[in-house]
């Protein structure tokens, strides 16, 4: 009995080992982990998060953003998108000019220079067009420097000279936006009452101005196209000042979103600003014969106030002004 | 020529009152969030 027992167990046992070892054997193999299956990849990160950041210890709590990426849609507007639309918008302006200069040539004096001057501009509004002129024309060129100054300008002079030249030409950009906004506002004081747009520009305009065509329609102490530059100065000028004062005082009530698309702002309004004014550059210098003396010396010729500027100098000649026929301005 | 002359001066002028501004109301920003005391 006893010998029986001790085979029954020792078959029971058996089975059992066996049952483990096929058990074991036939038992479903875990899959293959694919690590990457539930991980969040980097575009869905990027697309859900306004901002990535974490905790930090130092009092910037602006530091603890790791990763904002609105900054790669503004870092290819900045490096690509504002390189073709002001590279576009100046050389265009640019080519359109030569071409028309070289059409039409510039706007002659029919009548011929008299002799007899007229007071057109007053020492201080010649001291603000050009405190404003100047300070754009450095401001333009700094300005551009951000935009064009390294895949143009660093090949050229190397990174030492190009650094010197970028930090100069930044100082310089901040310091003289302040006279620059001074003269905008200054301009826009100044010659309101005389900008104003009426039905005198449109009959002005329908006739070409002038500049398209031999005909000299009437016109008031500005034309229609001297007051779309005075808009183009005032609220361009604005809107770039506006915008240039943002990011100079970085989270003063702003946050990185705002100040993104403030410089996009900047760029373009300051692209097509700068295109604008190489028409007016163009008009007031070899455009037309003795413009620039207007600004110059203050004064022009009377001939010239009447083909240009008949309405004004009728005006001018009624009231009686002193300075009309008179010596300079200065 | 004067008014030009003049509008240069000005310019510079108030460009370097708003150097005098900048510098008062700006600092950088390693002074501007350093603290005074160590933090252990």
């Amino acid at each position: 009995m006893s010998r029986l027992f001790a085979r029954i167990c020792m078959i029971a046992a058996a089975l059992g080992v066996l049952l483990l070892v096929f058990g074991s054997a036939t038992a479903p193999v875990s899959a293959q982990v694919d690590p990457n299956a539930s991980a969040v990849q980097e575009r869905q990160l990027l697309d859900q998060l306004k901002t990535i950041q974490g905790l930090g210890t130092i009092p910037d709590t602006k530091s603890y953003v790791l990763e904002h990426p609105a900054g790669r849609y503004w870092e290819h507007f900045h490096n690509v998108t504002l390189r073709w639309i002001a590279g576009i918008a100046i050389l265009g302006f640019l080519a359109v000019i030569v071409v028309f200069y070289l059409v039409r040539g510039s706007v002659k004096l029919q009548s011929g220079f008299s002799g007899r001057k007229i007071v057109r501009f007053n020492w201080f509004e010649r001291f603000v067009h050009w405190m404003t002129a100047v300070c754009f024309v450095i401001l333009a060129i700094s300005g551009l420097n951000i935009t064009f100054g390294r895949p143009l300008l660093l090949p050229l002079v190397g990174a030492e000279r190009f650094t010197t030249w970028s930090e100069a030409a930044k100082y310089a950009h901040n310091y003289l936006s302040f006279p620059f906004t001074i003269g905008v506002v200054l301009i826009f004081l100044m010659w309101l009452a005389g900008n104003i747009p009426n039905r005198t520009d449109i009959e002005w305009l329908k006739e070409g101005g002038g500049i398209v065509g031999d005909k000299h329609p009437p016109a008031d102490r500005f034309n229609a196209g001297q007051k779309l530059v005075y808009w183009v100065v005032v609220l361009g000028g604005g809107i770039i000042a506006v915008t240039g004062y943002v990011l100079m005082f970085p989270f003063y009530g702003t946050t990185i979103d705002n100040m993104q698309t403030a410089a996009m702002v900047h760029g373009v309004a300051a692209a097509c600003f700068i295109a604008f004014m190489l028409g007016h550059i163009y008009i007031g210098t070899i455009g037309m014969e003795g413009a620039f003396e207007s600004m110059g010396e203050g004064t022009v010729d009377v001939n010239w106030a009447k083909e240009h500027h008949s309405l004004w100098l009728a005006r001018e000649m009624e009231r009686g002004s002193k300075s009309a026929g008179a010596v300079a301005a200065e | 020529m004067r008014a030009f002359l003049a509008a240069c001066f000005a310019a510079i002028a108030l460009a370097a009152i708003w150097v005098a501004f900048l510098n008062n109301v700006q600092e950088p920003a390693e002074r501007a969030f350093a603290t005074p005391y160590a933090r252990v």
